[in-house]
């Protein structure tokens, strides 16, 4: 998951899809996952990813790191195809089309769109305190990130992960994520007091909503 | 494997609906919970749990391509009714990224929260017993994800008939054909080339519900091992640098 790299095409992308309006995209977006859901014919939706992916490879989108997103839900394709006795190559078709339909769909929302705008607009529709959380997630995302990458890089430093020594190497990663929780939730409490500080209440507000 | 890693248009439209109305009535029981407290306390650390499962989950173990989940120690630490906003957040992040299913998002948040809640409960009952950080987080996590893979088959057991009808429904398209060109042989007087028809309208393919629990109780256990032990040593961490933690 390259979470930062879609917020960064989000931000700075200069698409088609980036001028269109939030609502325009999740309607379309809602569209296609509808199709999803109620077409069987591999033809027509083997045509219709043709489209999208004809979009991602045009377009000023970073194509190969759009499409290596894309194409990573094919692995949960394998267990289906792998539990199915006499499987034909238009049931795999279509399950590959579904899958790549929906995840081309979701992945071209996402860097489309800022996050903000998008949370703002979810907000319409679900709860505040759940837009709120989903809010400080994401922020939260960026910010232990951070401290996961330096993390690592001490982990490196020090003779890094070798699966020659499991025991030690599980430790390893166990100790890095429990340092990465406590980081976590002294920035949760930092996060907190400083929001209620200001104010804060279970709801965020967007200015965006004003302007519009 | 206790993810329902099933892509959209799949399961049947009732059991993923379902899913979705069992979160959403959750989700008004929560607004109702949140109604009256001004700013909740435990809103940032759902934020910041949600962000460590999510930067967990790009750990990737590269022999066996497991990733680790933590849906477990999220259940331990932050209690049952926290944790399943969390497990939610996480899977509707997931699902923007293309990691996952929108349609299952629902399923996923039920099946996960079920594993998040069962550790929750064992690990205070062996932690309150044995008094031991590392065995009774071992034993919570790795009992909560069998529960859970098992929560996964039965999805796809209900699912099953959709599955066997998808396989049917592109074959029928398959089946107009042949008879077309059935048609057009019969026109030119060759049916001796013709293709007959399958008697009972169905091909012969069928999703196989054994080989699909076989192929997740040969692979389960080592990702059960991988996270049981992993969520052992982080709690057994935690519990020496900041051990209010888990008292709290």
């Amino acid at each position: 998951m390259k979470i930062s790299d879609l917020d960064y095409y989000a931000l700075t992308g200069n698409s088609l899809l980036h001028k269109s309006s939030v609502e325009i995209k999740m309607i379309w977006a809602v569209a296609l996952i509808a199709l999803i859901v109620i077409s069987n014919d591999y033809l027509f939706l083997l045509t219709i990813y043709l489209v999208m992916f004809l979009y991602v490879i045009f377009s000023n989108l970073s194509t190969k790191t759009i499409l290596l997103l894309t194409f990573y839900p094919l692995l949960f394709v394998l267990l289906m195809v792998i539990s199915t006795t006499n499987i034909t190559y238009e049931f795999v078709l279509l399950l590959t089309s579904k899958v790549l339909i929906a995840s081309t769909t979701m992945i071209l929302l996402f860097a489309t769109t800022p996050y903000i705008r998008l949370f703002s607009k979810l907000s319409l529709f679900m709860p505040g305190f759940l837009v709120s959380a989903m809010f400080l997630s994401y922020r939260s995302i960026f910010i232990l990130w951070t401290t996961m990458e330096n993390i690592q890089q001490a982990i490196y430093l020090r003779g890094g992960i070798s699966f020659k020594n499991v025991n030690r190497s599980l430790q390893v990663i166990g100790n890095s994520l429990g340092l990465l929780l406590i980081k976590s939730i002294e920035s949760s409490e930092k996060m907190y007091e400083g929001l209620y500080l200001r104010g804060h209440s279970n709801k965020i507000k967007y200015l965006e909503n004003k302007n519009e | 494997m206790s993810h329902i890693h099933i892509p959209d248009g799949v399961l049947p439209v009732w059991l993923w609906l379902s899913g979705f109305i069992i979160v959403i009535i959750y989700l008004i029981g929560m607004g109702y919970y949140l109604k009256n407290k001004p700013f909740n306390k435990k809103l940032p650390l759902v934020g910041v749990f949600v962000a460590l499962m999510i930067i967990a989950m790009s750990i990737e173990i590269v022999p066996i391509a497991y990733h680790i989940k933590l849906d477990a120690l999220t259940g331990i630490i932050l209690g049952p009714l926290f944790s399943v906003l969390c497990i939610f957040i996480v899977n509707l992040i997931l699902a923007l990224v293309g990691h996952g299913g929108i349609t299952i998002v629902g399923l996923n948040t039920i099946v996960l929260s079920i594993e998040a809640i069962i550790a929750y409960i064992i690990f205070k009952l062996l932690y309150k017993k044995l008094n031991k950080v590392f065995l009774s987080a071992f034993l919570a996590t790795i009992i909560s994800l069998f529960i859970a893979t098992w929560g996964n088959i039965g999805v796809v057991y209900l699912s099953q008939n959709n599955i066997e009808h998808l396989m049917q429904s592109h074959e029928s398209h398959k089946e107009s054909f042949v008879k077309f060109s059935l048609l057009e042989h019969n026109k030119t007087n060759h049916e001796e080339h013709t293709t007959e028809p399958k008697p009972n309208g169905k091909d012969n393919s069928h999703f196989d519900m054994k080989k699909f629990i076989l192929f997740l109780m040969l692979l389960g256990p080592v990702g059960w091992l991988l996270e049981s032990l992993i969520t052992a040593f982080i709690l057994k961490y935690v519990s020496k640098i900041k051990p209010d933690i888990l008292e709290n």
